[in-house]
Formats: structure tokens, C-alpha cells, sequence
């Protein structure tokens, strides 16, 4: 799904859903392209989201009402600018919200933070 | 930034079309994209057709067309997550139906067809929804074959159910299924699954109450085609009959060879003019004509056999005995034997009651 030169697909799986509604509710709308270059930028390089992984995702968001969308015509071309609707707004917060709890938990659970009480 | 012309994008639009891009929306979002990638990366000195053949594979594993394969999955897990909900619905509403029709049907409250074919309806439902996504399911294929052709057999045996209940045609062969389903189904979910160790004991469990269930549904709905209770309803409808030739045939003779008051004539020909009916009902019954016809001559006798009714109570002798009325209603498409058998009986207590009226006339005479 993801081509992620340093992370194994196994252990962001799930998360791409959360990376790419919290992306466009912080830009306000944004269009593949810049998704993919967005991520790429912000990770360094470590993840990158596959063109095969982003539109299947992109139409599956669209079409359960978590994103709206607005053509752009640019000669031979459509740019398609995807936002979120009201419902995605709280989607996103959920997702972020449960991703944010699960990596807490995760360092608890592997030790990887010192434990409250333990000094 | 190098600028795309427009024959390059049409190049693109093609190509992507041609790789099995299918959906619009997709192809719109694929050829802005591409168009943006190598915009953004493309060198001045390199050319672009071939530039473009190395960006592409970044896009799929295999081929371009897994994209459209991957939106497609998704967008059907959309339609998994609505097909859930409506099952959900769809099983809550089968049940209240269930209870609903089976206590207005006891208690003979109107309403209770309704809440059976609504019964029946939500139940297909129900059962075709999860014959859908059994099917849809990861289990081994002959997993799905079975548990899917279980429930097809539920949705045959209920619309058997329903249609016996409300005395509609075909109850009889949709419910042949219940054989099918304890003689044949039963055995072959438990021999396809017995044998896994974590099922055994669930199978076991099952294929005993499914077997048990089948057998119910088998005694009670297909032991009513005995041939020997067809027999015996036959040759019991057919002697009461000749008895009752008989009896009007020695009442026409009485009539014939005396003189009567009025009073006796017309009750005569009022037993005349419901038997009529009553043959040409009969008749109707053995030519198998269509059930529109049969309700209508089955009318035209109950109106027959409410003026009879009524001449019995003017006529106040205690000997004579009204007709029955009303039973035929229920039985008349269903049980054709059960039918004609009642009929012979109303005949014979038509003929009996006219022996009966002219008999006591001639003692007392």
C-alpha cells in the first residue's frame, strides 16, 4: 500500500485514512498531487503515500460524506481540490484522537517512556 | 517547471484510459497527477515520452488497472457497512413480524396476512443479505456454497410456511424443501464440517437441531397427502352421495304420486335450488376450474343456503336441521377431498331434511 523506505507497511497500516484527513483539514483543501508531496516533505522521505494507495482512498472518503470536492479546470486537464464536510471535520478529530491514544499506549505497553510513579 | 502540451496530456488521457482506468473521476485524478509529477520533475534535456514511462510504475505493483480494482473494493466496503445496517433492520423487524402475525393469526385478529407477507417479505431480506455476504466472505468456497444454499432453502421454506397458513397455491411445492433441506442439506453440512476439530461440537449441536426442525416441518406439512386419507375422504364423499340421489330421487317420487300444500311444494323447490348450486360447485371442484370461478359459484351457493336457512326457521318443524355454513370457506382451494366431503354431507342433510318435511306431512295426514 505504501512505500515506506524505512517503516514496514504492517506497522503504519490503518493510520492512512488519519494521515490524509488530518493533512487536509490543517491546508483547508488540497489536491493528490500535493497530498503525496505534502507527506513526502513532512516525513523527510520516511513515508511516502503510493498514487495506488491515495485515490482509492481519496474516492472511499468521498463517498461515505467525510470529503467534499471542487473541480478546477486547467486546460486539457481537471484538478480535483478535496476539503473536508462538517462530518469529516469530526472524523478527522476522531481519528487523530484514537491514533494519538494507541501511540500512548504503545510507549506504555514497550517501555518506552519512564512509568508514572516509577522514580 | 516544464509545461505540458496539450497532444502530451491527450497521450496521458489515452494511455490511462487504455490501462483500464475506467472510472472518470479516477481518470481525471490520475492524469492530473502524472501531468503534475512530471512537471515537477522532468529535466529540460529529457525526453518525455520516455520520462514518462519510468514515472509510471511508481503507480501500481503489476499494472495501472490495480488502482481502479482497489477504488472498487473500497467503495464496495462502503456498501458492506449499509448492507450490515440493513441486515440488522431487516432481522430486528423479522422477529417482532414473527411474534406479531403468529398471536393475531391464533387469536383470529384482522391484520394477520398483513404482518405474515410482511413476515415473509423482510425475511428475504434477512436471508438474501446474508446469502450475499457469506458469499462474499474469506471462508473455504464449499463453506460458503453450503451455509449459502441453507438459507436460500430458509427463504423456500418460509414462503412454504406463509403461503400454507394463508391458504395460497403453491404452499405445497415450495414446501417440498423442507425434505430437501433434512434429508439433503442437513447430512451434507454435517459431513463437510465434522471433521474439523474446533467446529465438532457446534456442528454436532446444529445438525441435531436442524434435523429436528426439518423433521418437525416434514411431519406437519407433508403426512397430510396420505393416500389412504384421500382414499377413504373419496369413497366416504362418494357413498353419501349415491345415498342422497337416492333419498331425492324417493322424495320426487312422493311429491309426484300425492298432492302437498304449498308449504311442502315450496320448500321442495328451495331444496332443489340449493342443490343445484351445490352441483354445479361440486362440479366446478372436479373440472379443477380456476379459483376466481370456484369463489364465485361458492357465493352463489352460500346466498342459496341462507334463504334455505331462513325458510327452516319459518317453517318451525323441530325435525329439520339448517346447513352448515361458513366451513367451506377455509378448505374449499386448499382440500379439494375435505371440500367435496362437506359438500356431501350439506347434500345429504338437504335430501334427509325435504324426507324429513314431506314425511311428517304424510303421518299426520
Amino acid at each position: 500500500m505504501y512505500i515506506c523506505p524505512m517503516y514496514s507497511s504492517e506497522l503504519i497500516k490503518g493510520t492512512l485514512k488519519t494521515i490524509i484527513l488530518n493533512l487536509i483539514r490543517e491546508q483547508g483543501r488540497m489536491y493528490g498531487y500535493e497530498i503525496t508531496s505534502r507527506v513526502k516533505e513532512l516525513t523527510e522521505g520516511k513515508i511516502q503515500i503510493t498514487e495506488g494507495a491515495l485515490y482509492p482512498t481519496l474516492h472511499s472518503l468521498e463517498k461515505s460524506g467525510e470529503l467534499d470536492t471542487e473541480k478546477e479546470y486547467m486546460g486539457k486537464r481537471v484538478r480535483k481540490y478535496y476539503s473536508l464536510t462538517e462530518q469529516g471535520q469530526i472524523t478527522a478529530s476522531q481519528k487523530v484522537n484514537e491514533l494519538n491514544d494507541f501511540m500512548n499506549t504503545m510507549k506504555f505497553l514497550l517501555d518506552l517512556e519512564p512509568k508514572l510513579g516509577n522514580a | 517547471m516544464h509545461n505540458l502540451s496539450d497532444e502530451q496530456i491527450d497521450f496521458i488521457d489515452d494511455d490511462i484510459r487504455n490501462r483500464g482506468i475506467l472510472l472518470k473521476e479516477l481518470q481525471e485524478n490520475l492524469l492530473d497527477h502524472i501531468c503534475c509529477v512530471i512537471e515537477n520533475e522532468i529535466s529540460e534535456e529529457e525526453d518525455f515520452y520516455k520520462f514518462y514511462e519510468s514515472v509510471l510504475p511508481r503507480f501500481f505493483k503489476n499494472e495501472l488497472s490495480e488502482i481502479q480494482v482497489e477504488t472498487d473494493n473500497l467503495l464496495k466496503f462502503k456498501n458492506f457497512y449499509t448492507m450490515k445496517k440493513l441486515l440488522k433492520i431487516s432481522g430486528i423487524a423479522t422477529v417482532a413480524l414473527t411474534i406479531l402475525g403468529s398471536l393475531f393469526k391464533t387469536f383470529h385478529l384482522p391484520g394477520a396476512g398483513i404482518f405474515l407477507l410482511s413476515w415473509f417479505i423482510t425475511s428475504v431480506v434477512f436471508l438474501s443479505l446474508l446469502i450475499i455476504l457469506k458469499l462474499k466472505d474469506n471462508e473455504k468456497l464449499i463453506d460458503r456454497i453450503v451455509i449459502s444454499s441453507g438459507f436460500l432453502l430458509a427463504i423456500l421454506i418460509i414462503g412454504g410456511l406463509v403461503f400454507k397458513v394463508m391458504h395460497r397455491p403453491l404452499a405445497g411445492v415450495l414446501l417440498y424443501s423442507t425434505i430437501v433441506f433434512t434429508f439433503i442439506y442437513v447430512p451434507v453440512y454435517f459431513l463437510t464440517r465434522f471433521r474439523r476439530p474446533e467446529q465438532k461440537f457446534n456442528v454436532a449441536v446444529n445438525s441435531v437441531l436442524m434435523m429436528a426442525c426439518g423433521g418437525v416441518f416434514y411431519s406437519l406439512f407433508n403426512l397430510n397427502g396420505s393416500h389412504y386419507y384421500k382414499e377413504n375422504l373419496v369413497e366416504n364423499h362418494q357413498s353419501i352421495h349415491k345415498y342422497s340421489e337416492q333419498l331425492f330421487a324417493n322424495n320426487q317420487e312422493l311429491i309426484s304420486n300425492d298432492s302437498f300444500p304449498d308449504s311442502i311444494l315450496e320448500f321442495h323447490a328451495n331444496s332443489r335450488n340449493v342443490n343445484s348450486e351445490l352441483e354445479k360447485l361440486v362440479e366446478a371442484l372436479i373440472n379443477q376450474k380456476p379459483v376466481e370461478e370456484v369463489t364465485t359459484y361458492l357465493s352463489e351457493f352460500d346466498q342459496q343456503v341462507g334463504i334455505y336457512n331462513n325458510r327452516i326457521d319459518d317453517l318451525t318443524e323441530p325435525n329439520l336441521i339448517s346447513l352448515e355454513k361458513g366451513t367451506l370457506n377455509q378448505v374449499i382451494i386448499s382440500n379439494k377431498e375435505l371440500a367435496m366431503n362437506i359438500l356431501a354431507r350439506i347434500q345429504q342433510q338437504i335430501a334427509v331434511n325435504e324426507n324429513t318435511y314431506i314425511s311428517s306431512y304424510l303421518v299426520m295426514k
